[in-house]
């Protein structure tokens, strides 16, 4: 996946992610990475919190363009842990947008691409 | 992996990015004087609890204490801009579904989309490290579930 400022600056380009369906945001990111999305931040009244088994956790919350191999550039809502180093999730707000194959057979997980038969 | 003479010694404290980049793993001794016995037994304990060596658990401390730092950095102007939002909450709401930015610790301007104001913010305020672009009634607080697996953030 590739990740863009709001103005079009990449940051992270055809990276690898991690995919995660217990995460319901759209993708975490650490914070050294965050950094480079600070000019487009939510309010902190606004950010996000998530409910995890340890407690509340406090996120820091910004706007980034998303783009995948497969489908258009998508607008979403990047989390970084206000405390804490954080890393790098794909969520399910994101996964619920594409369609993904997970091969456990294989050990890969693929972007399906819609093709029309002719 | 360490001992305790006359300070506390801890080897394999190295790897990664602060020591220079690449995957090679740069074995240093660090030897801690005068740290205190139940901080020295809390640190150990902590770092058994999580299944890490003692030296990775310094590492991510490390690393953990230096991200705080750089939020004392931007802690300032991300404060100011928060505090100008705080003030106007109540008169945004007229601008429900406009996006608005707050930069410097004053409102810019009010926008369309988000990406409008960004390339807004580009040419306003070029310099700025923080910004606040919300559309306003749309970006509310949210609290979401995350199972399991925030438990090593």
């Amino acid at each position: 996946m590739t990740l863009s400022t709001l103005d079009g600056q990449e940051v992270l380009s055809n990276e690898q992610m991690p995919v995660d369906t217990g995460f319901d945001g759209r993708m975490l990111i650490p914070r050294e990475t965050f950094t480079h999305f600070e000019r487009a931040e939510l309010p902190e009244s606004e950010s996000r919190v998530y409910r995890t088994l340890v407690g509340s956790i406090p996120m820091r919350t910004a706007r980034a363009l998303l783009r995948l191999p497969v489908g258009d550039e998508m607008e979403i809502l990047l989390d970084s842990p206000k405390y804490g180093v954080g890393r790098h999730l794909l969520g399910l707000r994101v996964l619920t947008r594409i369609q993904l194959l997970l091969s456990g057979q294989r050990s890969e997980t693929c972007l399906l691409k819609e093709t029309t038969q002719g | 992996m360490f001992n305790v003479i006359g300070g506390w010694v801890l080897t394999s404290f190295g790897g990664g990015k602060f020591m220079g980049g690449g995957a090679a793993v740069i074995n240093v001794t660090l030897v801690m004087r005068g740290l205190d016995e139940k901080t020295k037994r809390s640190l150990r304990a902590e770092a058994v609890r999580r299944g890490l060596k003692l030296a990775q658990a310094v590492k991510e401390a490390f690393q953990l204490s230096r991200s705080y730092d750089q939020e004392t950095e931007t802690l300032s102007e991300r404060d100011i801009n928060n505090a100008c939002y705080n003030a106007l909450r109540q008169e945004l709401e007229k601008y429900t579904g406009k996006t608005i930015l707050i930069s410097g610790g004053r409102l810019i301007g009010i926008y369309e989309n988000p990406r409008v104001a960004a390339k807004n913010l580009k040419l306003k305020a070029p310099e700025a490290r923080h910004a606040i672009i919300t559309v306003v009634g749309q970006d509310r607080r949210e609290e979401l579930g995350w199972l399991g697996g925030s438990l090593n953030l």
